[in-house]
């Protein structure tokens, strides 16, 4: 297994009003090629800033972000980013939000049609294509965002609570077909969520963040047993197992920041 | 509310109206010196339409102000597009800009007339540019405000995709700044078109501007509700226009 994302001690601080906070502190964590790993921790927690710094939006303000051995300058289609808002473009079509990515890169119409009419197949939104985002549900716009996200191939999926805005039926529905994503493509994903038992369900490993300023706490290792699409994959002994360990790290640390704010 | 409720009662309401107007105008409840009949109206613009105004035809002072609303807002709106987007933009740009706008908007065009004719004489020039300045301000600010309005995540995701500055500017913030946009025209349109009076006040010889201001200094009381009525149809079809080429164009906005 080869290393594909690399944090190097990264710390991240931004200024609110007059007050510097501290988003998280020198993380050090590494992804390997096809890892599915998933970060919970409490609110707050730099969880979605870290991600924003490895999509490349803005630089962290120490360490180093490695990417295939390489820093990350910027953001880039190498790295797919799929958020809690859908983020979308409305005017477009499911297709052509699907192709949007390929079209800034100049690929033609003949090869982005052959690229979406597969992708929308895998996903089954085929008969979503001439849509818009306003005409479907939660679901469908986050199965059409994720598609968008996967349309340039890229090596690396970064997810930001993807599915924190969706009902609790079509929540584990998308977990499901995301499992079922992955193990078709093999792709490297990251997941921030705040759901412990989606980060079971989902992650090779899970990171639990302490509370702000954001530091590894734990990472776990979770080996639920195949096949991981089945349902009841939910709840196996070592589904209960991993969800016990990790509510109990994250209680920690909430129980810590309750304090924190009580106190202050 | 459906559509066909909210139609039938914007129907039955301008009836009653027309009704009580009638019958106020026509009963001799009101005299026909302070408030013209119906029939006394489409009398009065028949006449004007047939015989003209003072020998020039009707169609031809309409024209005139149809001609100087869409030439001076097709430069405004030219023009509106980039600085808006510019300043929703880049705060820096905002800053810079901000105040003149903030100060230029609140002042009603009647005070730059005095302006404009010391600067640019009586000519053409003068009444197009203030329509322009007026639908410029109202449509930047739209524009800007539309800019401002997308969310940070689909600026970040349309970078992500690969998309360079130039891209991100011609495929994601126009289209998504539309909605606003389109409200800026909507607005920017029907000031331009009551401007176009006060422009005219600036020597035209042509124009329904024109036509009301001449009609009331020699006193034709029905020409000026011609005048004024025909402004106000007008601007309605206007606005439907607008409205319907909105409707057309931006269809994922307001859903």
């Amino acid at each position: 297994m080869t290393t594909k994302i690399e944090l190097e001690s990264v710390s991240h601080s931004y200024v609110r009003g007059t007050t510097t906070v501290a988003a998280f502190e020198s993380l050090s964590l590494a992804v390997d090629s096809g890892e599915f790993v998933s970060i919970v921790g409490p609110s707050g927690c730099g969880k979605t800033t870290l991600l924003s710094c490895i999509a490349g939006f803005f630089p962290p303000s120490g360490g180093r972000i490695l990417v295939d051995g390489k820093p990350v300058a910027g953001p880039g289609p190498d790295r797919g980013v799929v958020f809690q808002s859908f983020a979308l473009f409305n005017w477009l079509s499911v297709r052509d939000n699907v192709e949007f990515g390929l079209r800034m890169r100049g690929i033609g119409a003949a090869e982005r049609r052959a690229r979406s009419d597969a992708l929308l197949a895998m996903v089954g939104l085929t008969r979503f294509a001439d849509r818009y985002p306003y005409e479907l549900s939660g679901g469908m716009k986050q199965r059409t965002a994720i598609t968008r996200a996967l349309a340039g191939n890229p090596d690396v999926l970064l997810m930001d609570e993807p599915f924190a805005a969706l009902d609790a039926q079509s929540r584990e529905m998308m977990q499901e077909e995301l499992v079922r994503i992955w193990e078709a493509t093999r792709k490297t994903v990251l997941f921030v969520t705040h759901s412990i038992d989606e980060a079971i369900y989902l992650s090779s490993r899970v990171v639990v963040f302490t509370t702000r300023p954001g530091k590894v706490k734990h990472v776990l290792e979770v080996n639920l047993p195949a096949p991981r699409y089945d349902p009841h994959a939910r709840t196996s002994p070592a589904f209960i197992a991993a969800k016990a360990s990790i509510l109990d790290l994250v209680r920690e640390e909430t129980v810590k920041q309750f304090v924190e704010e009580t106190r202050s | 509310m459906t559509r066909t409720r909210s139609a039938l009662l914007s129907t039955g309401s301008v009836v009653a109206a027309l009704a009580v107007w009638l019958v106020l105008t026509e009963g001799g409840v009101v005299s026909p010196k302070v408030l013209v009949s119906p029939i006394g109206l489409v009398r009065q613009f028949w006449t004007l339409a047939i015989d003209g105004y003072l020998g020039t035809p009707l169609h031809v002072h309409v024209l005139a102000s149809l001609l100087r609303t869409t030439f001076g807002f097709a430069c405004g709106a030219i023009l509106a597009l980039p600085v808006g987007l510019a300043i929703g933009y880049s705060p820096t740009l905002h800053a810079l800009l901000s105040p003149f706008l903030a100060v230029l908007r609140p002042i009603p065009v009647i005070a730059y007339i005095p302006l404009a004719i010391l600067w640019f004489g009586i000519g053409e020039f003068s009444k197009v540019l203030l329509i322009a300045i007026t639908s410029f301000l109202y449509m930047t600010i739209n524009t800007a405000a539309g800019v401002k309005a997308i969310p940070e995540d689909v600026i970040r995701a349309a970078l992500s995709l690969g998309a360079s500055r130039l891209q991100l500017f011609a495929h994601v913030i126009l289209p998504e700044s539309l909605p606003y946009v389109f409200a800026g025209v909507r607005v920017g349109a029907a000031v331009s078109w009551a401007v176009v009076v006060s422009a005219e006040l600036i020597a035209a010889q042509q124009g329904l501007g024109y036509l009301i201001m001449d009609a009331a200094t020699f006193f034709r009381i029905p020409a000026v509700y011609v005048g004024i009525s025909l402004i106000g149809i007008i601007g309605f079809a206007i606005d439907r226009l607008i409205s319907f080429a909105e409707r057309r164009l931006v269809h994922w906005s307001a859903r």
